[in-house]
Parts: structure tokens; C-alpha cells; sequence
């Protein structure tokens, strides 16, 4: 179990992340575990022998936001798109950039050089993915408030212990 | 001056052209290509005075189009906007001949003060 003090700074270095690329306040707190949902967008992340090290799991609707808020497309569309059953393909290529931009985040946690590979729904990913999705090593839970936009919960899964 | 931006994402060549705008070079011409074979054959025709490279893209990376375009000769200043802005990787970037390394996310004042110190 990640301790509370660790997922403080990992709150803390997110937060300033998405801020900084969005260029809006953007708040990130500590959440409670919770099961992770089956419909769900999952970055995956790896390391520099092509082992799989993390993933960074959120509901379509935050993703929608995330990846909304990053051009500037109104809230309105990513509140609708938070609602499809899939997350929307402009949307997906802009929250995957976030994912990209949230690769130094995991790195300051992975101790080791990673690459973040691509975002999908979480019952397209491949079986390796699908068991860390199942049983990750560590979690660490968080709450994501994008101003402007809405809220979700934000999950990183690890292959290792942090 | 013309100014070609390289990013596998639209979304963050619009963010690049952005912090372009807000640090006060709005007026210059603007290019963009969306991997690195894209990037070089636009520089290879000539008239691009920087590049800016993302590093992970496509077809060619960023670090592959500064090597190419110290092979060829070529004349184009160029620089890396990447997420790949560790010291080690700063340091290769640097070693092919990247003017700057700005990491992502990044900042128009930091933009501004790289371009400042290039180009005065």
C-alpha cells in the first residue's frame, strides 16, 4: 500500500502537470479505491525493454474533459461525449497527449525510463494489460477536478511496488 | 522568420503555435508536419529558420530528424518541445545539435525565454 504522504506528492506533481498544460486550475486529491469499472480508457505506459509498468485508468467522462479542456472544445461537448458508451476519437487523441505529458509523473515513481504507448477502452487492451488492470501491485486513487469542465476519479495501476 | 512546429498530436502543435502567439511570435509564418519524415522533407525544401521537434512521434523521431538534418547539412535551427526532457536525454538532444530542450508541459514564458536567448 502506497503511503498517504507519497500519494500527497503524487497528487501535488499531477495537479501542477495539468495545470500547467491546460492552462486552468486544476485540482487533484487523494480518492478511496474503488472497483475499476469494465468501461473505462487505459493508458498504458512502458519501460525501455518493452515491459508493461503502469497504467492510468479514468471513467470516458473524465477523459472526455481532460482531452476537451486541452483544445479549448466547450463543455458542453465533453459532457456529451462523457456519456457515449466509447470515448470520442478527437478527444481520445488529445487525452492521449495527456497521458504522454503524465509520463514524468509515473517516472519520478517508476525509477526507470518510461514511454507512454497508447490509450484504449479497457476491453480492447491486451491480456497483460487486462491483468494489471485486475491486479495491479500498488494503486494509487485519485480525484480529478478540471475547472470548467467536471470531475472523475483517476487511477494508476503499477506492475511493481512504489 | 518561419517556424515549422513537429508534434504526432494536433492538439499540441496548436498549444506550441499558442505559447508562440503569447510570447510574442504571433507574426512569423508557420508550418507544421505531424511526424519526423513529414518534417524533413519540409525542411529539406528549405526556407524553415526552426523547427521545433516533439522526440517520441512516428515514422521518424524527433532526435532522428536532428541527426538527419546534421548529416544533410542543413541549416535550420532547431529545438525539442518533448516530454523526454530528463538531463541524460537533454544532454543527446543537445549532442545532435538542439538549440534547447523545453519539457512538457511547458509554459509561453519559457518558450519566450528560450527563443529570447536564441534569437535575441
Amino acid at each position: 500500500m502506497i503511503p498517504q504522504i507519497k500519494l500527497q506528492k503524487m497528487s501535488a506533481s499531477i495537479a501542477t502537470t495539468l495545470k500547467t498544460l491546460l492552462g486552468r486550475a486544476v485540482t487533484v486529491t487523494v480518492g478511496k479505491p474503488a472497483p475499476i469499472a469494465p468501461v473505462c480508457v487505459v493508458g498504458h505506459f512502458i519501460r525501455d525493454d518493452g515491459s508493461l509498468d503502469s497504467v492510468i485508468v479514468a471513467p470516458i467522462a473524465l477523459a472526455s474533459y481532460l482531452g476537451a479542456s486541452l483544445a479549448l472544445i466547450p463543455p458542453a461537448v465533453a459532457t456529451a461525449a462523457g456519456k457515449a458508451p466509447k470515448l470520442d476519437d478527437n478527444l481520445g487523441e488529445n487525452y492521449a497527449e495527456v497521458m504522454n505529458v503524465l509520463t514524468n509523473t509515473l517516472i519520478e515513481h517508476a525509477g526507470a525510463h518510461l514511454k507512454f504507448v497508447a490509450i484504449a477502452m479497457r476491453a480492447a487492451t491486451s491480456a497483460e494489460i487486462q491483468a494489471l488492470v485486475a491486479k495491479p501491485k500498488e494503486r494509487a486513487d485519485f480525484e480529478v477536478n478540471v475547472t470548467g469542465y467536471g470531475q472523475g476519479p483517476m487511477t494508476f495501476l503499477f506492475n511493481h511496488a512504489v | 522568420m518561419k517556424i515549422l512546429i513537429v508534434d504526432d498530436s494536433k492538439a499540441m502543435r496548436m498549444l506550441v503555435r499558442r505559447a508562440l502567439r503569447e510570447a510574442g511570435y504571433g507574426d512569423h509564418d508557420y508550418a507544421e508536419a505531424q511526424n519526423g519524415k513529414e518534417a524533413l522533407e519540409i525542411l529539406k525544401a528549405g526556407g524553415v529558420d526552426l523547427a521545433l521537434l516533439d522526440w517520441n512521434m512516428p515514422e521518424m523521431t524527433g532526435i532522428e530528424v536532428l541527426a538527419k538534418v546534421k548529416e544533410l547539412g542543413l541549416r535550420t535551427k532547431c529545438a525539442m518541445i518533448t516530454t523526454e526532457a530528463s538531463p541524460d536525454m537533454q544532454t543527446r538532444a543537445h549532442a545532435e545539435g538542439a538549440l534547447f530542450v523545453v519539457g512538457k508541459p511547458f509554459s509561453p514564458e519559457i518558450i519566450e525565454r528560450e527563443l529570447r536567448r536564441v534569437f535575441g
